[in-house]
């Protein structure tokens, strides 16, 4: 009960602060930029793969949202909108780079997982999930990124992400697979370091 | 007895589907615990953070990038790229069924901006090189202008420019900084390769 009325209060918060920056005041952007630019790398992070792709991200995020802000629509919260658009761009950064050629059909067809001697060799927890992540798809990626780490819902994901619902859920459910293929084996080692 | 598809048990998982039939059915529920630990180790992953002063130093660039955009560059920039498509429609032969490609119009007009920008930069760091005396009153334009053309090169893909721009701008920092006639901001531009590498585009593109 705290921590929602805890969002709720930030929700007000961030409301007032984009209305005072629609009527003028654009200083008060700073506020929503204090409050969200943070967690809005993390997520870029966890997208690409790369802190200086992140932390692009997060300053062409800011700078989008900056100019459209009269676009803002309180339907969603500000931290979901400033997502979705990190989310985006963070897809558009990886597109450029080609970093993920792979279509999601050339993924299923061929046995992506690493054999269990590559996985040996990166024991270390955050290489065996970034192994399993970069199993993903771009599309599988961000979808599951907004899912897991970001708790929107597939509706809303499908929304941003201009996906159908179905195209969104079969997203989320071949990462899943895909890390479940990778990590399996990893889980229990996995829990005992988080305990 | 029916059971429970993995995808079901994704979208219990994700809050989007009842958990009814997992707690009344223990087979299912053995295989959602099993989702649960793989996709709660997702937690597991280490990201890295960003100190508290990171948000203000996001908003300095942003309004450093829009207070530019609003100001002198948006102004200058508009009324070259409008003169270079009046210009590049007053080339046309003959009304054409081709749509205008404003992109290439856009492409040569910054081209063309960012070469100038390119001499001034290298007229500027010569007479810093050369003169002990030199004092730069341009310099902090320059290097406003600078990061401008560095984030449309980067916007742009033109990876050869960023990373000219981004060695312009370490070098015009310390000059924008260091007291006049430094030989040790001398020596550092020197070693730092820019005005070489300034002049070699330059011969490049022919204006040398």
């Amino acid at each position: 009960m705290a921590v929602t009325s805890l969002n709720r209060g930030m929700e007000e918060t961030d409301l007032a602060a984009i209305g005072r920056v629609i009527t003028g005041d654009r200083d008060a952007f700073a506020l929503l930029v204090e409050r969200h630019s943070r967690s809005v790398f993390r997520l870029a992070f966890r997208i690409t793969g790369s802190e200086a792709d992140a932390d692009e991200v997060v300053q062409e995020t800011f700078l989008r949202a900056f100019r459209q802000i009269h676009r803002y629509e309180s339907r969603a919260s500000f931290a979901t909108w400033i997502s979705t658009i990190a989310a985006n761009l963070a897809l558009d950064t990886l597109r450029k780079r080609k970093r993920w050629v792979a279509t999601d059909e050339h993924i299923d067809k061929t046995d992506a997982a690493p054999g269990p001697a590559r996985l040996a060799e990166s024991r270390r927890i955050g290489d065996v999930i970034e192994t399993a992540m970069n199993q993903l798809s771009l599309q599988e990626r961000t979808a599951f990124a907004l899912r897991h780490y970001e708790g929107l819902s597939i509706e809303a994901i499908a929304r941003e992400l201009g996906l159908s619902e179905n195209a969104t859920k079969q997203s989320v459910f071949r990462a899943v697979a895909k890390l479940r293929r990778v990590l399996g084996p990893w889980v229990g080692v996995f829990l005992l370091c988080i305990i | 007895m029916h059971h429970l598809t993995d995808e079901d048990l994704v979208l219990i998982y994700y809050g989007e589907s009842p958990r009814a039939h997992v707690e009344e059915c223990a087979e299912c529920r053995a295989r959602f615990q099993q989702l649960q630990r793989l996709l709660n180790s997702m937690d597991a992953a280490p990201v890295p953070d960003r100190d508290a002063s990171y948000g203000a130093r996001i908003w300095a660039n942003v309004r450093v990038v829009e207070a530019k955009r609003a100001g002198r560059i948006g102004w200058a920039w508009a009324g070259a790229i409008a003169a270079a498509a009046l210009f590049a429609a007053m080339l046309q032969p003959k009304p054409s069924t081709e749509p205008v490609a404003m992109e290439d119009v856009r492409s040569r007009v910054l081209e063309a901006a960012l070469d100038s920008h390119f001499e001034s930069t290298r007229i500027a760091l010569t007479e810093i090189v050369n003169d002990d005396a030199a004092s730069i009153d341009t310099v902090d334009d320059l290097l406003a202008d600078n990061r401008l053309f560095r984030q449309s090169a980067h916007a742009a893909g033109e990876v050869e420019s960023e990373q000219l721009l981004e060695d312009l701008e370490e070098v015009l920092v310390e000059v924008a900084h260091a007291p006049t006639g430094s030989p040790e901001l001398r020596q550092r531009i020197e070693k730092k390769g820019v005005l070489f590498a300034l002049r070699v585009r330059a011969a490049k593109e022919g204006s040398l």
